[in-house]
């Protein structure tokens, strides 16, 4: 075969090949239309009927037997439009028509298949309605991401302790997707989750601890304060830090005191997080400690300090005035940003007019 | 041996050489096809059933800072904000920058979105220009405002940066309109993985769309030919190129009209190159070599279901300044980070997306141009087998028309975006239609891009847009 045969013979290919794209293409696009079309008139009235009965939940035997009719992936797609947007009691009145039309088993199976994708779509299923607490608690260990990360969305609905240790477990899960949705599950756990994670986090490693950390700083509450106390002598700056994110969250006499005390913290950035804590919690009277860190060696603090002092409303305003004339530079710099602020010159000239 | 038999020789040689060229890129594009095919069906599966909305009820979702630098932009300012404000993200702040505009950008903001004067007390990691006055609005408290001295977008990224609180900072054009579910999409991969730092979506092209406040209503493939041409491109370049390199070595591009990065990371290198104008590439690489260099993040994922919507120019004057522009902007950055070519420090990035973009989209319009001179010269003298230069240029239009089709494929079996027929037969049309001018003109500017980066050109040039925030006209009409 010489150049020019070999040409003629990559062109026909070609020429094939992109009649059959082609064809797909449109064949495709036709045969899709129709598809959305034909489901379409098939789930409206299915639709219409599931809305109906929400309220009711009197499903009569022939409209069971119009939805049993419906071919089953229709259906399911039919429960994934409806359910996310009921409440609980709908819900469960959902979860009962799925078992009854045999939808819960048919994704119960499908957890155990072998193509990860099958198990997903059966957890994502069970999850929607609420079914087989069971089964996707074993999910939690599945050996897909997905489909763990699943199973950690599922036990947020419906906790129990057990589900709360599974949930803290899945914490260290190598995989970030199941590890994000277990946080984000026990930070919506918050009331059943917070004596088990205040008890765990004066004991946990330092990586475990910084996430249950961040989880209690979701809903801080005064069950934490003992943990905080003990965790703000932690070696890591990270984790110190968090606990004055905590402390800012819990306010109260004794985290502020402990705020206060980290005011002298060796990191700049835990000294940074306490000074915003007591700034965002209003409490003037540590105005002079604050104050002291105007002459911080970083920036970050000194500014975070000035800030602080700004809250504090007139008492802090003393002590950035005593600043600009007693302290030294890096004082006065962070003093005066904030004095010489154009937008606090228009607060106090709206303050002046509106007492004239 | 005569000048005829060296100047036959010569082109045959050349011919060869384009030829293996042909074969080597056309193999490149065949895999990297083929990697986005893979990539798409596992995202399909993936996301499949997944119930996103939850993230609008999460508290660990992290931080996003949208950061939409403004200049001139009074016109279509109070609708961009508005559309940004109706983001579905739980956890947003929109940072708008105005860049020292000469018209009442700053002034209409004031007034619709109720802004007050806030304490510019933000620490400058990132050197800019100065900053005058920061807002907040009082209806929107999650919307802050920085007026600023001119110095370019980059430089308004830069102070965005600087300002910004998220975890995550989302860079847009101002006239970009994102689609509201897109950030809980863009964000999944910092969610799925720790070593991600950036994450990109898909820009796609609004011309010929209907929009009303700040939304597509009805999406429409353009009939204007060369937003037609570009809507074939920009699939082409999302959904095969920058997909396939999610499994191939990762992306060094993330358009800069929606683009989501790790803040600290970016901070950490000094933001963005004011002295590029490709600054949106440079800044992927500058990331992920410092990623290799340091903690190991060096991962910029690609995700296609998240959807930006962007109006391209319609005249061939704009278009040809905007790819020259892009042009330079790739010889400037390539030329930057030169040494991470082949070297095996960068891993993937150094062996094997870096190539690629040196050998295949610097060098392309060069190696193009060389097959169309040498086969008119050929012509010209009488050296060329008339009937086998034709039939090759066949084969190799028709193969890049192949790749077009297999990604309106791709398209059609994944988002299905264009729902009409009629605007399926329209873009096949636009598939057909670019390989007879419209890509030998891209050659031409892209050319002209590589002439004037060695004449030291870094101007942007001027962008000529009709603005978005209109009612396009519907087909029938």
């Amino acid at each position: 075969m010489n150049a020019t045969a070999l040409v003629i013979f990559l062109l026909w290919v070609e020429g094939v090949v992109l009649l059959i794209v082609l064809a797909c293409i449109l064949g495709y696009a036709f045969w899709s239309r129709r598809r959305v079309r034909v489901r379409e008139a098939r789930l409206r009235p299915a639709r219409a009927m599931l809305a109906r009965h929400l309220e009711d939940h009197a499903l009569g035997g022939d409209e069971l037997a119009a939805l049993r009719n419906l071919p089953a992936p229709d259906v399911i797609r039919l429960f994934f439009v409806v359910a996310p947007s009921v409440g609980l009691v709908e819900r469960e009145w959902l979860r009962e028509v799925a078992v009854t039309l045999g939808l819960v088993a048919n994704a119960r199976a499908r957890t155990e298949a072998a193509a990860w994708w099958n198990r997903l779509s059966g957890a994502r299923f069970l999850t929607l309605v609420g079914a087989e607490p069971g089964v996707m608690e074993r999910l939690s260990g599945d050996a897909h991401e997905d489909v763990r990360a699943s199973s950690a969305i599922f036990l947020a609905q419906y906790p129990t302790p057990t589900a709360v240790d599974t949930l803290i477990t899945m914490l260290d899960d190598p995989s970030a997707v199941p590890r994000f949705a277990a946080k984000d599950a026990l930070m919506r756990l918050a009331a059943v989750a917070t004596p088990v994670i205040a008890a765990r986090l004066p004991e946990s490693d330092e990586q475990h601890a910084r996430v249950l950390l961040e989880i209690a700083c979701a809903a801080p509450g005064h069950e934490y304060i003992p943990a905080a106390m003990r965790r703000a002598r932690d070696d890591s700056a990270a984790t110190r830090s968090l606990v004055a994110r905590l402390l800012r969250g819990m306010g109260g006499a004794a985290a502020t005191a402990k705020l206060m005390e980290m005011l002298t913290d060796v990191d700049a950035g835990v000294r940074e997080s306490a000074v915003e804590a007591l700034g965002f919690l209003n409490h003037w009277p540590s105005a002079p400690a604050v104050a002291v860190l105007l002459e911080d060696a970083s920036s970050r603090v000194r500014l975070a300090a000035a800030l602080a002092l700004d809250r504090f409303g007139p008492p802090g305003e003393l002590f950035l005035r005593r600043a600009l004339t007693r302290g030294t530079d890096v004082a006065v710099a962070a003093a005066s940003r904030i004095l010489a602020d154009p937008s606090r010159r228009v607060a106090s000239q709206g303050a002046v007019a509106q007492r004239a | 041996m005569t000048v005829v038999h060296v100047a036959d020789l010569v082109l045959v040689y050349l011919e060869w050489a384009v030829l293996a060229y042909f074969l080597m890129v056309n193999g490149f594009y065949a895999i990297l096809l083929w990697a986005a095919s893979r990539e798409m069906i596992r995202h399909v599966r993936s996301v499949r059933g997944e119930l996103r909305a939850r993230l609008l009820g999460s508290s660990a979702v992290p931080r996003v800072s949208i950061l939409a630098p403004a200049y001139n932009e009074e016109a279509s300012i109070e609708d961009s904000v508005r559309s940004l404000l109706a983001l579905y993200y739980p956890n947003l702040e929109i940072v708008v920058v105005n860049d020292g505009s000469r018209d009442d950008t700053v002034a209409v903001l004031t007034e619709r979105f109720e802004l007050v004067a806030m304490p510019s007390v933000l620490e400058a990691r990132v050197a800019t220009k100065a900053v005058r006055r920061l807002y907040r609005s009082r209806t929107h408290p999650n919307l802050v405002v920085v007026d600023k001295e001119n110095g370019g977008k980059a430089d308004a990224l830069n102070v965005a940066l600087n300002l910004a609180s998220g975890d995550l900072v989302c860079a847009i054009d101002a006239d970009t309109i994102i689609e509201p579910d897109a950030l809980q999409r863009m964000v999944r991969p910092f969610l799925a993985s720790d070593t991600v730092i950036a994450a990109g979506g898909t820009i796609r092209v609004a011309n010929g769309s209907i929009i009303r406040h700040g939304r597509i209503i009805e999406m429409n493939a353009p009939r204007h030919a060369l937003a037609g041409f570009q809507v074939i491109e920009y699939l082409r370049a999302f959904l095969f190129g920058r997909l396939g390199w999610n499994r191939m070595g990762g992306n060094l591009i993330i358009s800069g009209a929606f683009g989501l990065f790790d803040r600290e990371a970016v901070l950490d290198i000094g933001g963005y190159a004011h002295d590029t104008v490709g600054e949106d590439m440079e800044l992927v690489i500058r990331l992920r070599r410092r990623g290799y260099e340091t903690d190991g993040r060096s991962d910029v994922d690609f995700v296609p279901d998240p959807v930006a919507w962007t109006e391209v120019p319609e005249s061939l004057r704009v278009l040809g300044r905007q790819r020259d522009r892009w042009h330079r902007g790739l010889c400037d950055v390539l030329w930057r980070h030169r040494d991470v070519l082949f070297n095996r420090k960068y891993g993937s990035m150094g062996l094997v997306s870096f190539p690629y973009f040196v050998f295949v989209e610097l060098f392309a319009p060069i190696v193009e141009a060389t097959g169309l001179i040498v086969g008119a010269l050929g012509f010209a003298f009488g050296l060329l087998n008339i009937q086998f230069a034709i039939l090759y240029f066949l084969v190799a239009y028709g193969f890049g028309m192949l790749l077009s089709l297999l990604t309106l494929l791709l398209e059609e079996l994944s988002f299905q975006r264009y729902r009409g027929i009629r605007d399926r037969l329209v873009l096949i049309t636009w598939v057909v239609l670019e390989n007879i001018g419209y890509r030998q003109l891209t050659v031409a500017w892209r050319l002209r891009g590589i002439w004037k980066y060695l004449r030291g050109r870094k101007d942007w040039g001027a962008m000529e847009r009709r603005g978005l925030n209109r009612a396009a006209p519907t087909p029938s009409s």
